[in-house]
């Protein structure tokens, strides 16, 4: 999993339509504390908005996490980031 | 699976249903020869009970993580499924917990 800001909100009205009733937001990734690359992630969570620090879960996961309703996604929201301690 | 050192740990009360009874570790990867840090620091649920600065295994694999917790409602891809007493690699030996049998 890997930490990520927010950034903005999708709307497609043509897409999948297994995809239907899970909002689209653009992330800036956070790799090393430094800003990487922007994605467009599903939202597990249905509450995140721009700004938010979030953390994220790729590759089939973020499928698997929407349990009976699993969609074609790579990155989803999984959770928002009360305290980040880097101690080493 | 890749050897990594936890680095610091990460509190999150607002998340997926299944994820509060793991604890949310922040790892780094080690290059095995140099024990140098390497690639991106992420985040791993840890079922060993490590701590910060304790050399782990991470598993990097979804379906394992439902095997390693046991439970199949839990989605995550980054698993600290062992705490490393010492590994040598090409030869050379490297000691990184010195427990009692020591």
């Amino acid at each position: 999993m890997i930490t990520g800001r927010i950034t903005g909100t999708v709307v497609a009205t043509v897409k999948d339509p297994s995809m239907e009733g899970v909002p689209l937001l653009t992330v800036k990734l956070i790799v090393n504390g430094k800003d990487a690359e922007t994605v467009v992630a599903a939202d597990h969570t249905r509450q995140a908005g721009p700004g938010d620090f979030v953390f994220l879960i790729p590759k089939k996961e973020a499928s698997r996490i929407f349990r009976d309703n699993q969609g074609p996604y790579d990155m989803a929201v999984v959770g928002f980031i009360d305290r980040y301690n880097e101690e080493l | 699976m890749r050897i990594g050192r936890v680095v610091g740990n990460l509190v999150s009360t607002v998340k997926d249903d299944a994820l509060p009874p793991y604890k949310l570790l922040l790892v780094e990867y080690l290059n095995p020869m140099t024990m140098e840090p390497e690639g991106e620091r992420e985040i791993a649920t840890d079922c060993v009970c490590a701590g910060v600065g304790d050399i782990v295994v991470v598993d990097t694999d979804g379906g394992a993580g439902n095997m390693l917790h046991g439970d199949n409602n839990v989605m995550t891809d980054r698993i600290c499924c062992a705490i490393i007493d010492s590994f040598t690699c090409h030869g050379q030996k490297t000691v990184t917990r010195h427990g009692e049998y020591y």
